[in-house]
């Protein structure tokens, strides 16, 4: 049997086009930022479609964008108070770039300790409603200057926004850059935005590169809640899925736009899949989910997990976290 | 750091067994080559020095297995890759398709000490070093493969 084990798995290879992105690697400069590693890579390729994503936007800008996309996951209307916050963390920026006939405008940016809310506006594009569910950049990059010290990686993902009258197609950016516990994104900072051919699912449509430079002001977050005891959550084993041990974790921190944990025993998240089924339950019944979230290690040991909101939350309307059914009252 | 004709010989000698490691431990090809990619561009900005090949294959199945880790424990871990993009494996002789099943249909946790084992050639108790477990239940777990493996192949 060993022998024929051994036959067999000699005829796996990896593939030639594998093969080939990885001898290219060496075409990068090693300290390049702007690569995708980790866990953040997934982020990188996951492209979400909202369900209802022909939207008819008219003119309208992120905070609708938002409001809309609160209704859908809640049921319920957004407060205006939420709406109010997520006002004071979004900037008009207007900046743009054309290439090829096309032009791409950043609209606005909605700020979080770790992740950007980047409202595109794509004008010259002949293309359906329909043709923009699965419609996305082939490439971005993004450089932040002064860039935060601890950043050397991040992920980000595309999403459909609707149409505004002009024909104009938005799409939503979120840039989700690894970052420890010191930095944040909230830092007045000069950005560099390139944006590679915009594709149809596998068809390009239009081939070339839109670099957008624009200045982001200071931004100021209302201040996060945290747990003052730790909380116990099952998680799934990596080796043994059908037992369920309960896992620690400690200085849970919920700020408006990412939930932070601290796992108790470092070594856990190498046996257990980190537990991801967060939620945050609103004074009035609304319910919102994180939209995924990544892990790293700080310096002394301890091992983080940062979850985003799906949508910037108004923390004095936050009644609960939840996992699952698992209910961990604040305030 | 190793110079780039250190990375591509690297990359000729072990991207096979990373990616083959990958795929023990996810079944996926999609997934496999996320984990084989993040592990070759690891390598490529390592600063650490590498004693000799060995050392360097040793490396390189550690953090495999990381990366593997870290990729089942992201909840974003959701890929639209078609499958003509990332094909599954194709062997030359129907029975090597067969058993390569049969092997993947085995339970995560018997799939990758059996590889590591039978393949690449390492003890029990480097196999335990590498998933961080005890030799006892590298053992258990490599007669346990054996054993359903046998009974797959004797069913089939």
């Amino acid at each position: 049997m060993e022998r024929k084990y051994r036959d067999m798995f000699g005829e796996v290879h990896a593939s030639d086009r594998l093969k080939q992105e990885v001898l290219n690697m060496t075409k990068q400069r090693r300290s390049q930022r702007r690569h995708i590693p980790l866990a953040a890579l997934i982020a990188a390729v996951l492209v979400v479609v909202l369900a209802g994503t022909a939207l008819a936007m008219a003119n309208a800008g992120i905070r609708d964008w938002f409001a809309q996309h609160w209704r859908e996951e809640t049921g319920h209307v957004i407060h205006v108070d939420q709406l109010g916050m997520i006002d004071q963390l979004t900037q008009e920026i207007g900046a743009g770039d054309t290439c090829n006939g096309v032009t791409v405008t950043v609209d606005s940016v909605t700020r979080g300790e770790s992740i950007l809310w980047i409202l595109l506006e794509i004008d010259g594009l002949e293309i359906t409603p329909e043709e923009a569910s699965g419609s996305f950049f082939a490439d971005m990059g993004m450089s932040i200057t002064p860039q935060p010290e601890s950043m050397e990686s991040f992920g980000y993902d595309f999403e459909e926004a609707g149409f505004r009258e002009n024909g104009a197609l938005m799409v939503l950016l979120r840039y989700l850059p690894l970052l420890t516990e010191e930095d944040t994104l909230l830092d007045a900072c000069n950005v560099e935005l390139r944006l590679g051919s915009f594709t149809l699912g596998e068809r390009t449509v239009v081939e070339g590169t839109w670099n957008i430079s624009f200045s982001l002001e200071k931004a100021d977050l209302p201040e996060s809640l945290t747990l003052e005891n730790s909380i116990w959550v099952p998680a799934l084993p990596l080796d043994t899925p059908e037992e369920r041990p309960e896992v620690e974790f400690r200085d849970v921190r919920i700020t408006p736009t990412e939930l932070h944990l601290v796992w108790a025993d470092p070594e856990m998240r190498e046996k257990v899949m980190a537990p991801g089924y967060w939620s945050l339950l609103m004074k009035d019944g609304a319910e919102i989910s994180h939209c995924g979230g990544v892990g790293y290690d700080l310096p002394d040991g301890r091992a983080v997990k940062v979850y985003y909101w799906k949508v910037p939350i108004d923390l004095t309307q936050v009644e609960a976290l939840k996992f699952g059914e698992l209910v961990f009252p604040l305030h | 750091m190793l110079t780039e004709k250190e990375f591509t010989e690297a990359v000729e000698q072990h991207l096979d067994m990373v990616y083959r490691i990958a795929l023990n431990w996810f079944r996926s090809p999609p997934d496999a080559e996320d984990a084989a990619q993040n592990t070759m561009l690891r390598l490529w900005r390592a600063e650490k020095p590498f004693a000799d090949g060995e050392h360097l294959r040793r490396w390189l199945a550690r953090v495999t297995l990381n990366e593997c880790k870290r990729i089942s424990a992201n909840p974003w871990r959701h890929r639209m890759v078609s499958m003509e993009i990332c094909p599954e494996p194709v062997f030359s002789d129907p029975a090597r398709q067969t058993l390569f099943q049969d092997v993947m249909e085995l339970p995560g946790k018997y799939r990758v000490p059996l590889y590591l084992y039978y393949y690449e050639g390492y003890g029990v108790r480097e196999i335990g070093e590498l998933l961080g477990m005890k030799t006892s239940t590298v053992q258990t777990r490599l007669a346990r493969a054996r054993e359903k493996l046998k009974t797959q192949l004797e069913e089939a």
